[in-house]
């Protein structure tokens, strides 16, 4: 009985700690962002540099479209100041968990909701177009000011760094888009009608946008058509995917695969930059 | 796009359908006429589990499937004992098993949802070499197995006991039976997909039953069954730009639905 009470007080003090505000909690100072998968957590961290601890709750390599956070995951995120997310239905799971975060008294950020160019088919993966991915450190940059004002003038400082990294990665693009030879890229996933919209390309996706089934044998038939007729030299897959569909394409046609990365996750770390610059290589190579 | 044949996916697809539609019916009979028919569904789901669990720890997925559904579909011969008359229960707490390991194992894997969704539904657009090679060999196996065992098979599809009287070494056949059902449905889970296989057993001998009066008619009869389904199948999802997977299941349940309502006229 004496040990059901120690536990019961244990606990009750527990419940007590996690109301706690922040400043006083888990012995950090810094504010704490949650951020909702490795893009945002990425964007998030070239912004947040030292004055804050980011966290990403889905797992870098994990599928953020398909992504349920645990309960375990919930409760931690309620406790959070700042939660970071891209919105259009990149993160459906978020729709029922924002309002249960406003009553919390955390501050959500959709970065996506001012990006200044959305595609006609609502495409996403917005931060694919280096513009988008600035609008949306902007928008994280702000709500980073807003749960810590006092480090305001720092964000800002490394808002400003990222914006002249966005510009040049940009020029690159542009520069590298008109050279190209071709136009069309075919992608396993339908990912990157962003980066197309940007430089001009056109994309052909085997699956659709997100991610999930295979296609239909018509599909397939089209898909392999094409890159007889037009001489496809190579098509692009994902990291970490172990799709067989492409594998079976390349071997039916000859061409090569070749990786392009629409920045949901990086089992390797990488930078929101590093991976650009990676995806600019392949392009240059497949359609130079 | 106008010669169906000209691409090299669809014969692969047409092969591997036609040696399935083969060896399906095989196994479907015998659980079917042994009041089993949903030990095929337990062990797909459990396959699923197996699938996780391969590409979890980095092994073929196939590998991982026959060694979850191996054990469930034996899981469920011991369990079916414990229950008496209520033996059916059996299945359903093995397949409910299954489900709950697929839905966790598959929040560990990296990537997990498009490989996963793509052996529920079947990639027969896309099987390589490897998986073609284990299908002829499995379904070898199955049709060489079936027609060496066909008595044996037989009778113990119908009474265990007499079977038993009779010499025929009832527990060995009916341990070599759920054995092929568990790799039939882990490597078709690859081909067709692990929801699909489980009607690819049953659909085509509940179709022949109804059309059939023995057990010899009623094989050869399902087997007809299964590759009009599957071939029939494949041409219709290839022209309408439908799933494949899908399209065999639902051809299969309409002609059985056709053959229900013909069978009532008379």
């Amino acid at each position: 009985m004496k040990h059901i009470r120690i536990l019961a007080a244990a606990a009750a003090a527990a419940m007590l700690a996690s109301c706690a505000p922040a400043a006083e909690r888990g012995g950090s100072d810094k504010i704490q962002v949650y951020t909702s998968f490795y893009a945002m957590y990425d964007l998030t961290r070239m912004i947040a540099g030292d004055r804050a601890d980011v966290y990403n709750i889905c797992p870098a390599g994990t599928e953020p479209h398909d992504f349920e956070p645990t309960a375990a995951e919930m409760a931690r995120l309620t406790e959070a100041d700042v939660f970071i997310y891209s919105g259009m239905s990149m993160e459906p799971w978020t729709d029922s968990v924002t309002e249960t975060l406003s009553d919390s008294g955390v501050i959500a950020a959709e970065t996506s909701a001012d990006v200044p160019n959305v595609t006609e088919n609502y495409d996403p993966h917005v931060w694919l177009d280096p513009e988008n991915a600035y609008a949306q450190m902007e928008a994280i940059a702000d709500a980073l000011t807003a749960a810590d004002p006092d480090n305001g003038g720092y964000y800002a400082e490394r808002l400003g760094e990222c914006r002249e990294k966005t510009e040049k990665l940009d020029g690159d693009y542009k520069a590298a888009a008109e050279s190209f030879a071709s136009h069309v890229i075919i992608t396993s996933h339908e990912a990157y009608m962003n980066l197309c919209d940007a430089y001009g390309l056109i994309q052909m996706g085997i699956n659709g946008v997100d991610n999930a089934d295979d296609p239909t044998p018509t599909r397939m038939a089209e898909i392999e058509d094409f890159i007889e007729t037009n001489g496809v030299g190579y098509i692009f897959t994902e990291p970490l995917s172990s799709s067989s569909i492409v594998d079976t394409i390349a071997a039916d046609t000859g061409c090569g695969v070749l990786v392009l990365d629409p920045f949901e996750g990086s089992a390797e770390d990488k930078d929101y930059f590093t991976v650009m610059y990676e995806n600019l290589e392949a392009l240059k190579t497949a359609l130079s | 796009m106008d010669n169906i044949f000209a691409y090299s996916f669809m014969l692969k697809a047409f092969a591997a359908a036609v040696l399935i539609a083969a060896a399906a019916p095989c196994i479907g009979l015998p659980i079917v006429l042994k009041r089993f028919s949903a030990i095929g569904d337990a062990a797909s789901h459990s396959a699923l589990g197996g699938i996780a669990f391969g590409l979890l720890i980095g092994i073929n997925p196939i590998i991982g499937a026959v060694l979850f559904s191996v054990a469930a579909v034996f899981g469920i011969e011991g369990l079916r004992k414990r229950f008496g008359s209520y033996s059916e229960i059996a299945t359903v707490i093995v397949m409910s098993a299954g489900i709950g390991l697929t839905a966790v194992l598959s929040g560990f894997i990296k990537n997990g949802s498009a490989n996963i969704s793509s052996f529920m539904f079947g990639s027969i657009v896309a099987i390589s070499d490897f998986e073609l090679i284990l299908t002829v060999i499995l379904c070898a196996v199955i049709i060489g197995v079936t027609l060496l065992l066909y008595k044996e098979i037989f009778a113990i599809t119908f009474d265990e006991e007499a079977a038993g009287l009779c010499g025929i070494p009832v527990k060995a056949v009916n341990f070599v039976l759920m054995l092929l059902t568990a790799l039939t449905v882990s490597v078709a889970s690859r081909i067709v997909g692990a929801l699909m296989i489980s009607s690819l057993l049953v659909i085509p001998t509940a179709a022949a039953m109804l059309v059939s009066g023995s057990y010899r008619g009623t094989l050869a009869r399902s087997i007809v069954f299964a590759e009009l389904f599957t071939i029939s199948g494949l041409f219709i999802s290839y022209y309408f730009d439908l799933r494949p997977g899908g399209t065999i299941v639902l051809i299969g349940t309409a002609v059985l639905a056709a053959a229900a309502l013909l069978k009532k006229r008379k």
